[in-house]
């Protein structure tokens, strides 16, 4: 064959103001289609998106609140981000966050003489080491088997959720605290995690996703093992070129992801709730799909986009008592994200075919 | 003695016919995911397209009085939903988990969304009729069998046809070879002159139609009643069963029943057993069990080769 | 009047010209070769006749009349039947499913009685005995083809074409199919046959057009010419490189190969009986089409795939089947022919590809932790070295040129200073330009003591390049020669299955 005249180099800047252009779309258009539905439910959208925003951030109440939810958010939307880095498809942040939260619920309940120095750390380390046996699991089976890690993911948080639901019904249910649910005594004051903001249940949590999230960029971006991470995620022939152990880092992206995320159940029973009941979760793990996916899959974006989403599940409220909104539109929007950073893709993927 | 004997007895039956009612939806559900996989796509999505079908069905019972209507409604959203995902999965070819998910979100929130604005005002709940169970003349009397199989709502029975027709579609006919063969090997499907994307579209819309069905089904024959929690990952489980059946009719119509069975068991073994055994464990048994099937199966060479690869001409 | 008639067919692709103003014409019931090397276009034009791809220039006619194959489907309803070089066929299906896939409409029941019947006519018709009720993955090779024959049989194609059929056969599944074409000509089918076997297209060919570079150079009759005169002008050049070399004295053996053996992707036999010396300093050319097991030999002494039998010596070091990390260490350096999807990490900036290799090392790393300014500092080395056009080392390699992705390669491996370097089609898809530079710096390394296996289908590459030849066919080494008065003519003909005696 013969070769016409090899291409010049693209102009880079073209490319950045696109990609910048289409991601502000991605959540524009999402928020512009809720706009139509609340018309056509004759509500005001401007109204409902300012009181929306307003029951976030507006009161201190309102961004305690939207702090506290950023917590678990963050944290399980960076576990996902690791494993989404090595195209591993954990979508058991949820029965991962249960599991941290099992193991913190259990510590906090059983083991009251311990004080704050070890038990906080001990919380730390054992819901990690829980949720990455929880991530490793379908890991393995991935790696080994070829086990589509989707469903194993997904079939594991049910066991989690179950396992729940048998512990705060059966052998750790509250003789003394009734409510709707089915719930746990509270856990010991030292295993607590403090509030930030007195009067708020804005808790540290937050603050030690942020820790994490800054910690997994450097893991991901400045680590061998994070290199070895992205590079089989995007390539995985050529990482074993690179002389890369493909099996192990998929195994290891899939623990370190479950790993994390249980954190994110951990401090949801050390910092906000301080027991473990039935629904703890509004499925935060699933949410943590969207977030990460709008963060680009990278921490430090993550930690905007959760803050975002956390204050669009806490005015999500406000919207609905001001203006009349069911909170469920957020749920809409949120998935309108996705399916517009798919269409996104999907448009540049054809761009790039024509080209 | 004698006790333990009754209580076997009506214990049993009603523990399997209670299988084959609860089972109904799911398998619903799952043989619509079939057509899907069998054509190599993977749509994640069920579990929302079932909860819209529930309440497009027991809308459009509520609102004209009709409960075939409702049928209607529902087959006909869960199929537009789930044009949805084709666009996204077939034309736009993007990662089909990603876009089952959020397919999933989309319309499990839109039906929330819809059930709050249209009843979230009424004082009490609103219910329908629905279908009640048919007592076949003459089969229904008889002793046992009577009971398990013939005296059930005619949705179950439409459920049994659909897995009947289904396994003749898929193995009998010749668009079900093609649609197998474009799940197995589109580019040799392609290099024949079928048209890929068609068939995938297609099988998506069914498999959108069924798990509208299904989940309609739950409000129209079972509860007579919305509510946000009438699927409850009954979706997730449909598409376990898929696996599970090995991605066929028959095989599906077993493992729902089965699943229907382990349900219907535990509701029961509840009263019976009271705390001795949690019936969580019970509960886990289905998806351990599919976690089990995945691993030792290997899937690869059951599972149309071509499952969750998106297709682009002139790609390898 | 022609059977079939393609007139001046042009195809480009981004960045090169599959088919160049090509002709080609097809008398009825003959079987018409097409012979060239990888490249030369034959794929393409046949893609081009069975509607897969569409001409940019030039038209199709029928039997005297213009037609336009848009789909395959058009292609099939004119009569014309294509086997692909990999079989389209449905493995989980049994073999009368494939044959009558897609013909029958859909509603139609899949009682198959009436088409069994025809498919049992036509495989007694032309001496294809094949069980209907089998599974495809039960098969072997031959027996697929087979099925892919009687296929197109089925839906009453007149023109055949069949892409290197024989590449999958043993040669006595290859005198069958050659039984079946006789036949199949009987019964006053036209066959197009893709080959680069010059030995079988002499076989069984009636006329043979040679393509090379994208252009139809001449048609023959096969009676008019031999077989020497044809593999030169496959593998003749219009380009001619010119390097002088210095002679290298004996020097010490590098890389030993002994008795090598290895499978392919689809578990057949890739490489057998490869044994050779590489020695400091010196550029031992591996010629051969590609398809012949080239990329095979190259993964097994890389560590990237296992030998089934044999040995790889470095130095006095048994390195045969070492993993991939320890083979990185021991200095063995590879360049694949698959830049974007092996060699390199598309969606990663120049300097994470440039560390792909040593990012677990000093100076890139320590203590798990990359080391950014020694990295950014050996990447612009590289980049001011190698002359790369990169604006930055964070630019993203996948908008770089072929040219500066082949040089990004080399510099990766060269810097690791590799005693043995294997480079597989260095210089395919690049310009003359960077053809050249490549070659200098290969001549460089060669200077400096580097032993390089060459792996090329690019005659003239190898011949300006090497000190010794080897031809490689099918797996096996068809003969080994010094680079002096080299007969084109004779090369051209090991490689396509000639073999000759090692005059090394």
């Amino acid at each position: 064959m013969r070769q016409e005249h090899e291409m010049k180099l693209p102009k880079i800047s073209n490319e950045l103001r696109f990609n910048v252009l289409v991601t502000i779309m991605t959540i524009l258009v999402p928020f512009l289609i809720g706009a139509i539905i609340m018309l056509f439910i004759s509500v005001n959208p401007i109204a409902a998106y300012r009181s929306l925003f307003y029951g976030a951030f507006g009161t201190l109440s309102g961004f305690g609140e939207t702090m506290a939810k950023a917590s678990p958010l963050l944290l399980t939307s960076v576990g996902v981000a690791i494993a989404f880095r090595c195209s591993s498809w954990n979508i058991g942040a949820e029965g991962q966050l249960l599991i941290g939260a099992i193991v913190t619920t259990w510590l906090g309940l059983f083991f009251i003489p311990l004080p704050p120095i070890i038990i906080i750390p001990l919380a730390l380390v054992l819901s990690f080491v829980a949720g990455g046996l929880f991530g490793f699991i379908p890991g393995l089976l991935k790696a080994q088997f070829n086990a589509n890690e989707i469903i194993t993911t997904m079939m594991l948080n049910y066991v989690a959720v179950l396992i729940v639901s048998y512990l705060v019904s059966g052998p750790w249910v509250s003789e003394t605290k009734m409510g709707i649910t089915p719930m746990t005594d509270t856990i010991t004051p030292s295993l607590q995690l403090p509030v930030i903001i007195p009067g708020t249940r804005f808790h540290i949590g937050v603050l030690l996703g942020i820790v994490l999230a800054v910690f997994c960029y450097f893991l991901l971006f400045k680590s061998t093992l994070g290199y070895k991470i992205r590079a089989v995620g995007l390539n995985p022939r050529a990482a074993s070129f690179g002389g890369i152990n493909v099996k192990m880092v998929m195994v290891l992206s899939m623990v370190l992801s479950g790993g994390i995320a249980a954190i994110g159940g951990m401090a949801e029973v050390a910092g906000l709730h301080h027991q473990l009941m039935d629904g703890i979760s509004p499925g935060y793990g699933y949410t943590a799909i969207v977030v990460a996916l709008l963060g680009r899959l990278n921490p430090l974006g993550i930690i905007v986009s959760s803050i975002m989403f956390a204050g669009l599940i806490v005015g999500a409220d406000t919207m609905q008592q001001q203006a009349g909104v069911p909170i469920s539109i957020i749920n809409i929007i949120q998935a309108l994200v996705i399916i517009f950073v798919l269409t996104s893709e999907g448009f540049m993927r054809w761009r790039k075919r024509r080209a | 003695m004698i006790w333990s004997e009754i209580l076997n007895q009506v214990f049993i039956i009603s523990i399997i016919a209670g299988a084959i009612r609860i089972g109904t939806p799911l398998i619903m559900g799952a043989i619509g995911e079939t057509f899907v996989e069998r054509s190599g796509v993977m749509n994640l999505g069920i579990e929302g397209l079932m909860l819209i079908g529930a309440l497009s069905g027991f809308a459009g019972a509520y609102a004209t009085g009709n409960v075939w209507i409702g049928v209607l409604a529902a087959i006909i959203i869960g199929g537009l939903g789930a044009l949805l995902m084709a666009f996204l999965s077939v034309t736009l070819t993007a990662q089909q988990a990603i876009a089952g998910i959020a397919i999933w979100m989309l319309f499990d929130g839109m039906a929330v969304f819809a059930n709050k604005v249209s009843y979230g005002r009424m004082v009490q709940l609103p219910t329908i009729t629905g279908f009640s169970p048919l007592n076949i003349p003459y089969l229904s009397q008889l002793p046992i069998i009577g009971q398990i199989l013939f005296s059930h709502n005619i949705m179950v029975y439409v459920g049994i046809l659909i897995v009947v027709f289904s396994n003749i579609i898929l193995f009998k006919t010749a668009i079900g070879l093609k649609i197998r063969s474009v799940g197995e090997n589109p580019l040799a499907a392609d290099s024949l002159g079928i048209n890929v994307s068609q068939i995938r579209f297609l099988c998506v819309v069914i498999g959108g139609m069924l798990a509208g069905l299904g989940g309609a089904y739950i409000t129209l024959s079972e509860l007579h009643l919305f509510s946000n929690y009438v699927i409850s990952g009954r979706g997730w489980i449909a598409f376990t069963i898929v696996y599970f059946g090995r991605w066929k009719p028959y095989g599906v119509l077993i493992a729902g029943l089965f699943f229907g069975f382990v349900e219907a068991l535990q509701l029961r073994l509840q009263s019976v057993l009271g705390t001795a055994v949690p019936y969580q464990l019970l509960l886990m048994l289905p998806y351990v069990l599919t976690i089990l099937v995945l691993t030792l199966s290997s899937g690869k060479q059951v599972a149309p080769e071509a499952l969750a690869r998106p297709y682009r001409r002139g790609e390898k | 009047m022609s059977f079939l008639e393609m007139k001046q067919i042009t195809k480009r692709f981004p960045g090169m010209i599959a088919n160049d103003q090509v002709d080609l014409s097809v008398q009825k019931g003959d079987i018409h070769a097409l012979l060239g090397e990888n490249g030369a276009g034959k794929t393409t034009l046949m893609n081009i006749l069975y509607g897969f791809y569409q001409p940019d220039e030039g038209e199709i006619y029928l039997q005297g009349n213009r037609v336009q194959i848009k789909s395959p489907i058009d292609a099939m309803n004119l009569g014309i039947g294509m086997i692909h070089q990999h079989f389209m066929l449905v493995s989980a299906f049994t073999v009368l499913e494939n044959i009558i896939l897609g013909t029958k409409s859909d509603g139609s029941l899949l009682d198959l009685r009436h088409e069994r019947e025809k498919v049992i006519e036509l495989s007694n018709q032309y001496g294809l005995t094949i069980d209907l009720d089998a599974k495809i993955w039960q098969l072997s090779l031959g027996e697929r083809q087979r099925v892919e024959i009687i296929k197109a049989l089925y839906r009453r194609a007149n023109l055949l074409i069949l892409d290197e059929p024989t590449a999958v056969l043993t040669p006595m599944e290859t005198r069958g199919l050659f039984k079946t074409l006789r036949s199949m000509k009987d019964e006053s089918h036209t066959i197009l046959f893709i080959s680069h076997k010059l030995n079988e297209i002499f076989q069984i060919a009636d006329r043979i057009t040679v393509l090379r570079d994208g252009r139809a150079i001449s048609t023959f009759n096969r009676s008019d010419i031999n077989k020497k005169e044809l593999a030169k002008m496959m593998v003749g050049r219009d380009v001619t490189f010119e390097y002088p070399r210095k002679e290298i004295e004996d020097s010490e053996i590098i890389l030993s190969v002994r008795d090598l053996a290895a499978l392919n992707d689809k578990n057949m036999n890739a490489i057998e009986n490869i044994s050779f010396e590489l020695r400091k300093g010196e550029i031992l050319g591996v010629a051969g089409v590609s398809g012949n097991g080239q990329r095979e030999l190259a993964e097994v002494i890389s560590g990237l795939r296992k030998a089934t039998r044999g040995h790889i010596h470095l130095k006095d070091k048994d390195i045969t089947n070492k993993n991939r990390k320890q083979i990185l260490h021991s200095g063995v350096g590879f360049i694949p022919e698959d830049r974007t999807n092996i060699g390199l990490i598309m969606d990663f900036s120049v300097s994470e590809n440039a560390i792909l290799e040593d990012h677990d090392n000093g100076p890139f790393s320590r203590n798990y932790v990359l080391d950014g300014n020694e990295i950014k500092s050996f990447t612009e080395r590289l980049i001011s070295e190698y002359n790369i056009k990169a604006p930055s080392i964070s630019y993203s390699t996948k908008l770089l040129s072929g040219g500066n992705l082949q040089k990004l390669l080399l510099a990766r491996e060269l810097t690791r200073k590799p005693q043995v370097l294997i480079a597989a089609q260095p210089t395919r898809g690049l310009d003359v330009a960077a053809t050249e530079f490549v070659h200098e710096t290969l001549l460089e390394q060669r200077e400096c003591g580097t032993a390089i296996l060459l792996i090329s289908e690019d005659l003239e590459e190898i011949l300006a390049l090497s000190d010794r030849i080897m031809v490689i066919y099918e797996g096996k080494i068809m003969g080994m020669l010094a680079n002096k008065n080299v007969d084109l003519g004779e090369v051209g003909m090991m490689m396509t299955g000639t073999v000759y005696e090692a005059r090394a």
